[in-house]
């Protein structure tokens, strides 16, 4: 609803790792995710980036600095996986969007560190969702941005494959030094999966940085135990 | 990625239209010699000579509208095809030539142009408008429709909607009217006359550059609206070209053409079949020539038959073949979506 107030929150500054954006369904973080992409106005406050408020940039500078992964790959085409990576230097590229031979050594190397070099020549449609995912996390990486936020990138993934994406997110924070946000619904493993937390709850965002409080703040969020 | 199979494919492509077209222009119809054909075309012979008004006109105009046209309805369908992400869509199947013959029909016969004067420009208008029309009412139910299906049985009932509109006006029109319409709903390459090729040509062509523009934000359009936008694509402006263009391109073609059915779908989806690029600049020329192929292919076989088969009976024949083998071949590749 237009002007309706989600939730309220103290300044929050965030420069890398991997951050998970927890709350009830409704509670915003969809909502709080478009603003961020500079898809949705905010009615009060500011999300800047960089020190300029996010409403200033263009769609084009923006895709320059951030990628997203949303939940559920959808691709039209029988694109090979190769060519689903090299859509993400679309930011980088001409107006006739040619790959130049630096862009297809950048996907190759992308594709190695998240070891899914063997499926390069596969086509997308063929591979399993898991790998699907996987593949529209590298293609989000290939965008060269400092930030990628992902929205519930795991949520149709089972265990096993949920945890190579949250050990990949982690990695790439880290030796890459990104921001990662990414909004989830797995509560029971945060504190091995990020290393901050923004929870919504109660109209209210609580940030933390102490994966040991995670499952406290969340228990009490959540009113799992009493 | 461009690769050789497709520099290959377009050069191939362009060498066979180029054939047909001289097979079109020089032999097809009246018996004339090949090096009287030539003489003529080389502005040897002067314009009230009667071989030169129908090599012209009978052969290299219609030659021409035919590349222009079944390249232009291929863009169209390629198009709309990755816009509203179904690879059955096209410009027929939406409803979008439907619209149009709306227009068309309305200035035929709804009293629109006085009898005896030439009412071309506004048949064009009229034409473009009912397409746009009926993509916006299109969008608009797409809105609420997420399936893909639906929304070609949407573009099915527009279509049946208008074809009943259609008919109520025959009730009105006299008999002249009526007999006009129901030749233009044939289709024909052959009744763009002299003074309109250039309009034509000049609507046909810029539709194509115009479209060879978007090809960045084409490539983006298959993650879906959301990803080209956080690929730094202008979706708003995108979207609006995709219609402008499309409307234009399908209703300048169902204005001086007819409703020519099937090559919109057919051609889209068989390059995309054969190319080995992903990338819309080298699809979109692709579709271009193909297009033109199967338009001037479709002519030929039009004038062998001594002009007596109707255009969209042959392109029945041809398309309707061509797209159900391409959904055997896709139902695997494009399972996905």
């Amino acid at each position: 609803m237009a002007g309706q107030l989600l939730f309220t929150s103290n300044k929050v500054e965030l420069k890398t790792g991997v951050v998970a954006l927890v709350g009830r369904n409704g509670s915003g973080k969809s909502t709080f995710i478009r603003s961020i992409l500079g898809d949705h106005e905010l009615t009060s406050g500011e999300i800047s980036l960089d020190g300029g408020p996010i409403e200033k940039y263009s769609s084009r500078d923006l895709s320059k600095k951030i990628a997203v992964v949303y939940s559920k790959p959808q691709l039209f085409g029988d694109h090979k996986v190769q060519e689903v990576l090299l859509l993400g230097r679309i930011p980088h590229q001409n107006i006739w969007g040619t790959n130049s031979q630096k862009d297809i050594e950048l996907v190759q190397n992308v594709a190695k560190n998240i070891s899914i070099e063997h499926l390069l020549k596969k086509k997308f449609q063929s591979l399993s969702d898991g790998e699907k995912q996987l593949v529209m996390i590298g293609r989000a990486f290939c965008q060269s941005t400092g930030i990628i936020i992902l929205d519930e990138p795991a949520a149709f993934l089972d265990v096993v494959n949920r945890k190579e994406v949250m050990a990949l997110l982690k990695k790439v924070a880290k030796t890459e030094k990104k921001l990662v946000i990414f909004s989830t619904h797995h509560v029971e493993t945060l504190q091995d999966d990020c290393d901050q937390l923004l929870l919504i709850e109660n109209k209210e965002m609580i940030f933390s940085s102490n994966p040991n409080k995670f499952k406290e703040l969340i228990s009490k969020a959540f009113k799992l135990e009493s | 990625m461009k690769s050789k199979r497709d520099i290959v494919l377009l050069v191939a492509l362009l060498i066979t239209v180029v054939l047909l077209l001289l097979l079109n222009v020089g032999f097809v119809g009246a018996d004339i010699p090949f090096s009287d054909v030539l003489s003529i075309l080389g502005g040897e012979s002067s314009v009230e000579n009667p071989s030169w008004t129908y090599i012209v006109e009978h052969r290299l105009l219609r030659s021409v509208v035919a590349i222009s046209a079944g390249g232009a309805l291929a863009i169209a369908g390629l198009i709309l095809q990755v816009f509203f992400r179904n690879p059955l869509a096209g410009p027929g199947v939406l409803g979008i030539s439907s619209g149009a013959s709306l227009g068309v029909a309305a200035v035929i016969m709804g009293g629109f142009a006085q009898q005896g004067t030439d009412h071309a420009n506004m048949t064009v208008m009229a034409g473009i408008a009912g397409a746009c029309g009926a993509l916006f009412i299109l969008l608009f139910i797409s809105r609420y429709v997420k399936n893909q299906l639906t929304l070609l049985v949407v573009g099915l009932m527009l279509g049946y909607f208008v074809s009943a509109l259609v008919n109520i006006m025959f009730l009105s029109a006299d008999q002249a009217e009526t007999r006009e319409y129901v030749l233009w709903g044939l289709g024909s390459f052959a009744d763009v006359k002299r003074t309109e090729i250039l309009t034509f040509v000049i609507l046909m062509c810029s539709g194509l550059l115009t479209s060879m523009f978007m090809s960045k934000g084409l490539n983006a359009l298959v993650l879906g609206s959301d990803y080209a936008k956080s690929l730094g694509i202008n979706t708003k402006l995108l979207r609006v070209g995709i219609i402008i263009v499309t409307s234009v391109l399908a209703a300048g073609v169902t204005v001086y053409c007819g409703p020519i059915s099937f090559i919109g779908i057919a051609v889209p989806q068989l390059i995309r079949l054969i190319s080995k690029s992903s990338n819309h600049v080298w699809i979109i020329p692709l579709c271009f020539l193909g297009g033109g192929f199967l338009g001037i292919a479709s002519d030929v076989i039009v004038r062998f038959s001594d002009n007596s088969l109707p255009l969209n009976t042959v392109t029945a024949l041809i398309g309707a073949p061509i797209i159900i083998w391409t959904i055997i071949k896709m139902n695997k590749s494009f399972a996905g979506i």
